[in-house]
């Protein structure tokens, strides 16, 4: 069956002399994987179609096994990321973790569009931390592994002050925090921001400003939830904590 | 099928060789029994010469049977030019062009983001202790135009740019002979900011 698929390139894998192996994430059917013959070819017209980051409509013909990209239009290249070294780095981690932690032709119409409005932000701004961390948080959710945020993660109760506990997988509100001793200090402006982070659209919460400090503190805080939970390694990861260097 | 065994790990690795499958394995396996035996032993001798003898280059990475590589060595190469490349055998593309006389850095590799690959993982620091060392003046950034490849040119003139050494990247464009309405978006766009006085 041969489908209209608007979507966006996850990655490529060389297949062969000259074809490609793409993967992309549709609104309409989720995460698939198609060849795309003949792709490696530099005159081939599918080249430049079918590169990570780039948003096209593709013409795929839907198969039980492999799938086939008949052809693509170019709708969105992200150009401007792919020529910053940064905002290639923190792209390559939000489609890595995009493609680890979603399951084949499953669509979710939230996350392809958070994704999007993601690589949008990276494209247009220089400060990427905080949409970073807000598309990773509702990732999380999709990797069933989402954080309780919302109340403490024992008794359910809401009184603060709040501790995030990365083995009880959430806050832990202030009777129960003794239960974990390595549980981080969360401000009431912390614990609150976590819990937007990970259910706010990011057009809704726009430009939000968060202390440099308190950037570090969450993303940490996000690195050891997701090591404990997260179970892929993310190669792009170990990039990104290098270019930072660079900054 | 059953094949005598010295057929069939003759087939074994001929099929480990790029672009052959199993059945060109078997045709190839066959041609080689029917061919004279001296030649035979040519050919086995090159295949094991080719890899003994090659080395990489201790300065520009490029492979080669002498250290350092011919090219390194020529005193008639313009000195103050390098070109960095991914691969050996870019530097051949590029020689077989003739036009270009500086010398090369082979980075055996691109930076990758997507698959973690960082500086540190490729040639870049010889490469930064031969500007120090060397008199250069300008670095040719002919790395591959696309992700892996951009990421790389970038990160290298980010690192370059400090010391007054002057970075260009090659131009992309649309291929020689090829049709301009079949060009993408992406080339096109690349080609037409390009552009150059006529
Ligand atoms: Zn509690
Ligand atoms: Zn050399």
């Amino acid at each position: 069956m041969l489908e209209k698929i608007k979507g966006l390139v996850l990655k490529t894998q060389d297949y062969g002399e000259t074809h490609k192996i793409v993967t992309i994430y549709s609104k309409k059917i989720g995460k698939f994987s198609a060849i795309a013959r003949g792709a490696k070819k530099t005159k081939s017209r599918m080249a430049a179609v079918t590169q990570p980051f780039i948003y096209a409509e593709f013409f795929v013909y839907i198969q039980t096994g492999l799938s086939t990209i008949q052809q693509g239009e170019i709708i969105h290249s992200f150009r401007s990321i792919r020529e910053d070294i940064i905002k290639t780095a923190y792209a390559a981690y939000i489609v890595e973790l995009t493609d680890k932690l979603s399951d084949d032709k499953d669509p979710d119409t939230f996350i392809f569009e958070q994704l999007f409005e993601t690589m949008k932000w990276i494209e247009k701004n220089d400060d990427v931390n905080i949409p970073t961390m807000m598309y990773e948080l509702k990732l999380y959710g999709k990797g069933g592994f989402a954080p309780t945020l919302d109340r403490c993660s024992n008794c359910g109760g809401n009184t603060p002050p709040f501790v995030f506990s990365i083995a009880e997988g959430g806050i832990l509100c202030h009777h129960c925090r003794s239960m974990d001793r390595e549980a981080i200090q969360l401000s009431e402006l912390l614990a609150k921001l976590l819990r937007i982070f990970a259910t706010v659209n990011l057009q809704r919460v726009g430009n939000i400003s968060v202390k440099k400090e308190n950037q570090q503190l969450l993303r940490q805080l996000l690195d050891a939830y997701y090591d404990y939970y997260g179970g892929y390694y993310i190669k792009s990861k170990k990039f990104l904590k290098q270019i930072d260097l660079l900054k | 099928m059953y094949y005598p065994e010295p057929i069939s790990k003759l087939i074994d690795s001929f099929t480990k060789l790029p672009g052959i499958g199993p059945k060109t394995a078997v045709r190839l396996a066959f041609f080689v029994l029917n061919m004279k035996e001296d030649d035979v032993l040519e050919f086995a001798n090159s295949l094991v010469n080719a890899k003994r003898e090659l080395t990489h280059c201790s300065t520009c990475g490029h492979i080669t049977d002498q250290d350092p590589c011919s090219i390194c060595q020529d005193t008639s190469r313009d000195q103050s030019i390098i070109c960095v490349v991914q691969d050996p055998k870019d530097v051949i593309a590029m020689e077989k062009m003739k036009e270009f006389h500086g010398k090369y850095h082979v980075l055996h590799g691109a930076i990758s983001p997507m698959d973690g690959i960082g500086p540190e993982d490729i040639n870049v620091p010889d490469l930064i202790n031969r500007l120090k060392d060397e008199e250069v003046e300008e670095l040719i950034l002919a790395t591959n135009p696309n992700i892996e490849g951009e990421a790389t040119a970038m990160y290298i003139s980010r690192l370059v740019k400090p010391s007054g050494i002057r970075t260009t990247r090659i131009a992309h464009g649309l291929p020689v002979g090829g049709d301009l309405e079949y060009a993408d978006e992406v080339t096109l766009s690349k080609a037409l900011e390009g552009r150059r006085d006529l």
